[in-house]
């Protein structure tokens, strides 16, 4: 009886605790920089997301340009914020995303989002589109959108 | 008050439109999100997976090889493809009703943290570029041998000029010989090249490409290193980190600016490997929209040339390549494309290709499929966007690559991008000119710097089994977005009872992260306390097809087939899994008696793994061992072997989605 249950202990118990073990070792793990998306992005091209693509770029350029501003003045260097604009737009197929008015829609909206008003939002108008007035004009557009 | 419609948490496979409402890329109600636990199985996250689901975007957090967490952002539809068919587990899911305020708070906060965390680890990044550029300026090759170039030449790469140069061209200047090698091709484009050249000279006038080239000549040689402040980095969860301009960023951008100009003075033609000329005719309709892509492509061109913005010598780059393989595509009524493929792309051999024929015809099916629907687009009104030229461009590139397989040859299978990228190592051109003592100063400072942004990320992110994992940060985030501004202004003590007192008012009831570790623990805690007013399971891919094939024959023929991997119709092996004889995640009671089995396969995988090492690196060990750990838990009935899919077809999971419901 007693070798029984020896027997019963390792058949269940070490087992049992190997499970608990394995069981409570949840979360995916990612061995590089890119996520899962990155490594399944050949596979998942499809043109069926082609439509909808404007509006989820400008949505991302708008949540972007929100994060940015909250956590910097509007005189800074805009060097890192141009070039995070470069990566979304890469994201989507865009190389000439400086040429596009979604983005500039998508920077008024933003900071629309960020509540930057008066001054502030002048100060960043002209700098996020480099003085250009048709950009600033497309920046306002998205702005008020957002109201 | 509403129904409340509860499931157990074992499968109850719900009616479709309720499936419907979760998965079909039909807008869901603004006012609700999904708690998902994702099943177990072999592989990462083998004790199950947590997500939240607000509409399209899923947000999971994920342990890095790095030691940290991080939150991740994925499309619904693709997050499903990944766990659910190619990692084919069951999804568990708790639809939880809150009001549109509670909701849009929820997933702002989301948002915010994750794209807070992106950049903070971005930084930590450029960081490293930095060191790697600083270490290379103060130890230049056959000056001290004891710098090791290898991290260099992987760390900085010069983007898109690949396009145009193979890796040593730009430092050796010798072209000519390749030029020879596809000159019949390539002597087509000099006219585009001289036309472009000429161009830019009547809009900006003779010198202008010379005097941006000494322009940027001086500029590089005035680059000063990054100023990384003295004071520690001060980070959380949701706010951006204090832009800091990247040394090794903009001696990059400079680079790639300087090679722009010296390919369109030099009129240089596009790489052999940096394109591929296809059989597809360009029929009438496409010949005027390529026309009208040409004028568009040299219209964007002359503004990428004369822009501000720091990397515009990779756009000019990029934009020169697509205008060269328009205008080759035009002149021989034949689709040339760009190769989109990443210099680090994930191959598959001859025979793997050969192995999985089957999958890789449905491969090859849907790229094709794709690559119909993409042209079809570009001919709408509106439909000739540069966005859509980039998806044109990846569906070529997929379709024509897969192709190479049936010609028995190594194919990329995954590292398409969506601008084709082509690097190559930073040549030994002009560098800043910073002395000996500035550039070690630099260090020094950035040294300082790393490590307290090092400290401090680990501070947030540091992964933990328990207290910190894919689950609690869920719930932490949660409670943070709940917090909101009164975060910084309550003291430890009442922000507890704030959490509380918000979450059961918005939620329906709070849940501490710290008891709630276990994803499926946390799936019943969510279903017990927020106001779940549905749950329900959706299939695995495997799960699926079973139910399909039960249908129609339940008979006990079919039942023993299906339930080992050597008969299974459903199944063939996928090397990426540790050897196993039967699926446990539907014979509840005979789980012990399977994962006994499946323990003895590994044991057996593990002698014969023991005795092959030496020939195969102990590949075969390493995957007897898993498939050993991977079965115990089935000794005490929890499930963890049902197997996975390399090839499936993701347009066959959309089709399969929609024609469901």
């Amino acid at each position: 009886m007693r070798l029984y249950s020896v027997s019963l202990k390792h058949i269940l118990l070490y087992p049992a605790l190997f499970s608990l073990a394995f069981v409570i070792s949840g979360c995916s793990f990612s061995y590089s920089s890119e996520s899962i998306s990155d490594s399944t992005s050949s596979i998942i091209s499809s043109p069926s997301s082609i439509s909808g693509k404007s509006k989820k770029y400008q949505n991302e350029v708008a949540d972007y340009t929100t994060a940015y501003v909250k956590s910097s003045q509007p005189g800074a260097d805009y060097t890192s914020f141009l070039k995070g604009l470069s990566d979304i737009a890469a994201k989507e197929g865009v190389t000439n995303w400086d040429q596009d008015p979604l983005t500039y829609l998508g920077i008024g909206i933003g900071l629309k989002k960020a509540n930057v008003e008066g001054v502030a939002y002048e100060t960043y108008k002209k700098n996020f589109a480099g003085g250009d007035s048709k950009k600033m004009e497309n920046i306002q557009s998205g702005y008020e959108s957002a109201e | 008050m509403p129904v409340t419609v509860r499931f157990s948490l074992k499968p109850v496979f719900i009616n479709a439109a309720l499936v419907a409402l979760f998965v079909c890329s039909a807008p869901v109600s603004s006012a609700s999100f999904e708690y998902l636990y994702i099943e177990a199985n072999e592989g990462d996250s083998s004790g199950g997976h947590s997500a939240i689901q607000f509409g399209d975007e899923v947000y999971h957090y994920q342990h890095h090889d790095s030691g940290l967490i991080r939150l991740l952002r994925q499309d619904k539809q693709e997050f499903h493809f990944l766990y659910r068919f190619l990692q084919n587990r069951r999804i568990h899911l708790n639809h939880v009703e809150v009001s549109e305020d509670t909701f849009n708070m929820l997933r702002e906060h989301f948002k915010l943290q994750f794209l807070a965390q992106d950049q903070q680890l971005k930084q930590l990044n450029d960081l490293h570029r930095d060191r790697v550029l600083i270490q290379r300026l103060l130890h230049k090759p056959g000056f001290d041998d004891s710098f090791s170039d290898a991290d260099s030449s992987m760390t900085l790469q010069l983007k898109g000029v690949g396009l145009f140069y193979a890796g040593q061209e730009l430092s050796d200047q010798k072209t000519g010989r390749r030029i020879e090698k596809s000159i019949s091709v390539q002597s087509r484009s000099l006219h585009t090249m001289e036309l472009l050249h000429k161009k830019i000279e009547q809009n900006y006038g003779q010198d202008f490409l010379l005097h941006r080239r000494e322009q940027i000549t001086a500029d590089i040689k005035a680059l000063k290193t990054g100023h990384w402040p003295e004071v520690k980095p001060v980070l959380s969860e949701d706010n951006f980190p204090a832009a800091i301009n990247s040394f090794a960023d903009s001696y990059e951008d400079y680079l790639t600016g300087l090679v722009a100009i010296k390919v369109l003075m030099e009129e240089q033609p596009l790489h052999p490997d940096a394109f591929f000329v296809t059989h597809e005719s360009v029929t009438p309709e496409e010949k005027h929209v390529l026309e009208r892509l040409r004028d568009q492509l040299i219209v964007s061109l002359l503004k990428s040339v004369n822009s501000g913005r720091p990397d515009w010598g990779y756009a000019v780059l990029v934009n020169m390549a697509r205008l060269l393989a328009v205008d080759l595509s035009l002149q021989l009524g034949q689709w040339v494309y760009i190769d989109d493929f990443a210099v680090d792309s994930e191959w598959i051999s001859a025979d793997q290709f050969a192995e999985y024929a089957e999958q890789m015809q449905t491969q090859i099916n849907d790229a094709l499929d794709n690559l119909t629907r993409t042209r079809k687009a570009l001919l709408n009104g509106g439909g000739l966007t540069e966005a859509n030229y980039s998806k044109l461009e990846m569906s070529a590139n997929r379709y024509f690559e897969l192709l190479k397989g049936r010609q028995h040859k190594a194919i990329r299978y995954i590292g398409e991008k969506a601008l084709p990228t082509k690097s190559i190592k930073v040549p030994d051109w002009i560098v800043p000119k910073l002395t000996q003592q500035q550039l070690a100063k630099a260090l020094t400072e950035l040294d300082n710097y790393e490590t307290k942004l090092l400290q401090e990320l680990a501070e947030h992110y540091r992964y933990d089994l328990i207290t910190r994992n894919c689950v609690t940060e869920l719930f932490r985030t949660i409670d943070q977005a709940l917090l909101g501004q009164n975060r910084e202004d309550a003291d430890q003590s009442k922000q507890a009872e704030l959490v509380m007192k918000e979450s059961t008012e918005r939620l329906g009831g709070n849940i501490s992260a710290s008891y709630n570790f276990v994803p499926f623990v946390s799936f019943q805690s969510v279903q017990d306390r927020y106001n779940v007013t549905a749950s329900a399971v959706l299939n695995s891919y495997r799960g699926q097809k079973l139910a399909k094939l039960y249908a129609n024959n339940k008979g006990l023929m079919t039942l023993l087939r299906e339930s080992n991997t050597f008969s299974s119709t459903l199944y063939p092996y996928n090397s990426d899994d540790a050897l196993f004889v039967f699926f446990t995640d539907e014979h509840i009671l005979l789980r012990p008696f399977f994962g006994l089995f499946n323990t003895v396969a590994g044991i057996g995988q593990s002698v014969i793994g023991f005795l092959s090492w030496p020939i195969d690196s102990g590949k075969n060990l390493k995957s007897g061992a898993t498939g050993i750990l991977m079965s115990l838990p089935e000794l005490v009935f929890f499930n963890m072997r049902k197997g996975s899919y390399k090839y499936l077809s993701y347009n066959q999971f959309v089709n399969e989605e929609k024609s469901k419901y």
